[in-house]
């Protein structure tokens, strides 16, 4: 009996296995990261109600005018939809923001902060609070 | 041959490597295992742009540049402390008038000058003429003076 594609199979069956693993991994982080901004949401307002979509979709394809004159929004860079590559000023390609096309997208913390801290500033002309936060991310999710 | 034991051996060995492959993105693996200031550098760099040599401006320069990255050519990117000074020591070590640099890159560059763009430096601007013109760099060709791989092949991480 030729055991080698029982072999092969198990392995790419528990490569696919391990896939889902880290799957739920990303996931698991992204929430904790949610739940995070959720918690200071809610002390921020206490009518807090939880992430909106629909608000995130809105946050990221404004215009605020409030920013710097380079990066009058988020598509500047990220382009209309988070589901295509972007491109900074300076030529490089960017990762889809989407959670679909980048699963490893909002699952580290200090990344997203540091990262909501200098856009924030570029386009907004202001920090963002813990419920644009959670509103972008979930549109991203939802992406 | 017993079946079971290499089973459960490539098993494991999925479950285990699947999460590690696809945790590796590829500017952290990029930089896995170099200096910190290197990596630094790198990771941290090249997230916006080509990851522009240091030995192309003096150690002037990226003291200038780095002393201020909250306001970076329009862009916000503020760094921690401890990241911008290892960033800063690896570029000032590698700076064109250091031991790693280059005579020509010095090129008619004033003492008094302390340019914060290549494109500023006297030996770019001689060897890019055809990239001053007016309106070149704003087309569709060449997006952008600062987009080094657009003609080079660059590192871009």
């Amino acid at each position: 009996m030729n055991l080698r594609p029982i072999l092969l199979l198990a392995f790419a069956a528990s490569l696919t296995g391990g896939a889902t693993l880290a799957a739920t991994n990303y996931a698991s982080e992204r929430a904790a990261i949610v739940a995070r901004y959720a918690a200071e949401a809610k002390q921020a307002n206490p009518n807090f109600h939880g992430f909106s979509a629909d608000a995130g979709k809105a946050f990221f394809l404004a215009h605020p005018g409030t920013g710097r004159p380079e990066t009058p929004s988020c598509t500047t860079c990220h382009t209309t939809s988070p589901r295509n590559y972007g491109r900074t000023r300076a030529g490089k390609q960017l990762l889809p923001v989407a959670v679909s096309r980048t699963p490893a997208r909002f699952t580290n913390l200090t990344k997203v902060e540091r990262w909501f801290k200098r856009n924030c500033n570029t386009v907004y002309g202001r920090t963002c609070t813990a419920q644009e936060k959670g509103n972008y991310i979930t549109f991203m999710e939802s992406q | 041959m017993r079946l079971a034991p290499y089973l459960v051996g490539l098993t494991l060995a999925g479950l285990v490597l699947a999460p590690l492959l696809l945790a590796a993105a590829p500017a952290e693996a990029a930089t896995r295992g170099l200096p910190s200031g290197l990596a630094d550098t790198r990771r941290e760099c090249s997230a916006c742009h080509v990851l522009y040599p240091p030995e192309l401006l003096p150690a002037r320069s990226w003291q200038a540049l780095t002393s201020h990255l909250s306001t970076h050519f329009g862009e916000d990117a503020s760094l921690d402390a401890p990241t911008t000074a290892a960033i800063t020591k690896y570029l000032v070590d590698h700076a064109a008038d250091s031991r790693y640099g280059s005579r020509d890159v010095m090129w008619h560059l004033s003492p008094t000058q302390t340019p914060q763009r290549i494109t500023d430096m006297p030996f770019w601007r001689s060897i890019h003429r055809r990239l001053l013109q007016p309106g070149v760099g704003t087309g569709p060709g060449i997006r952008t003076a600062a987009d080094c791989a657009r003609c080079h092949d660059v590192r871009s991480e």
